[in-house]
């Protein structure tokens, strides 16, 4: 058996893991921009180390029919590096959280499947393992970020 | 985006909160919005303004960047875009011109971008950002019709 390092994050009422090197940056109080003409998951923009980095509101895609995420669901920013393929340039992309996130350690044996209450984690995840609270599906990051969840 | 990394200024052109820069070649003239006559004559055209000799067709963006269908009134100016066509109006709150030098354009990151959008990227400004755009991607958006525009250039010739 073996175990792994994943950050735990809190998005809007879902928790979800990724990596542990796969964050890397955290803002506690963001300066986003909001753009007009774009799609209702992913409004804003961070200027972070000369990079227009985008920000995906993960709640709210699954989740569309909600009117409005409430402002203190959105309150932190992680970013987060991904490559489309081994040996393509590192990217970045960020995330809302409602919470800061929790370092974890994640066993093989704690894998589980998706939950099923939602059918949009068959297309944001990667995989999935369980704890206490319950199911933590493992964000696939490329493609969040590719814009395989355009509306 | 009408060639906007050889430009030396930038026309940022106001629809509510939301700001559009456009290259200075793609904006012909700023007109007082309320020379245009506001009598639609084609589907979606709100009316129309007369420039360089010629009437040109008038349109609204929303602060989402869609069409309108209805004058908004409170717009004060008339943005006269160019396009390989002919021109177009375009109704707007406010215009500004804007030294390009100094200021940080990003292409729209992939996961913004829509089927159809008119943005082409994204500008930091000194007091925050506006949106890229080009006077080609905008007269898709409103539908601008070349042959309308032809025609109604003739009319008037």
């Amino acid at each position: 058996m073996s175990r792994a390092g994943a950050w735990l994050l809190t998005l809007g009422n879902h928790r979800v893991a990724v990596g542990v090197r796969e964050q890397v940056h955290l803002m506690l109080e963001p300066d986003a921009a909001e753009l007009a003409g774009t799609p209702a998951h992913c409004r804003h923009v961070i200027f972070w180390n000369g990079l227009c980095v985008p920000v995906i509101d993960l709640s709210r895609w699954l989740d569309p029919s909600a009117q409005s995420v409430r402002q203190d669901q959105n309150r932190h920013l992680g970013v987060y590096a991904y490559q489309q393929d081994a040996g393509a340039p590192v990217e970045f992309g960020a995330l809302w959280l409602a919470k800061p996130p929790q370092r974890v350690d994640v066993d093989d044996a704690a894998a589980a499947p998706l939950p099923e209450e939602r059918a949009g984690w068959g297309r944001v995840a990667t995989a999935c393992f369980a704890d206490a609270a319950g199911a933590v599906p493992i964000l696939d990051l490329p493609r969040i970020f590719s814009g395989a969840l355009a509306d | 985006m009408d060639g906007p990394s050889h430009s030396a200024h930038l026309v940022l052109l106001h629809f509510g909160r939301t700001r559009v820069a456009l290259t200075q070649r793609a904006v012909r003239s700023l007109e007082a919005a309320a020379d245009a006559a506001f009598t639609a004559t084609e589907p979606g055209v709100l009316g129309t303004i007369a420039a360089g000799g010629s009437h040109w067709p008038v349109y609204a963006l929303d602060e989402e960047l869609a069409p309108l269908r209805d004058v908004p009134r409170q717009r004060r100016i008339c943005a006269l875009l160019a396009t390989d066509t002919g021109l177009f109006g375009l109704l707007c709150d406010e215009a500004q011109v804007l030294q390009r030098q100094g200021l940080s354009a990003y292409p729209l990151p992939l996961v913004m971008r829509r089927a159809g959008t008119p943005l082409e990227g994204v500008l930091q400004t000194n007091d925050g950002v506006a949106l890229l755009s080009s006077a080609r991607a905008l007269a898709a958006v409103v539908g601008v019709d070349a042959g309308a525009v032809a025609a109604l250039a003739m009319e008037i010739a």
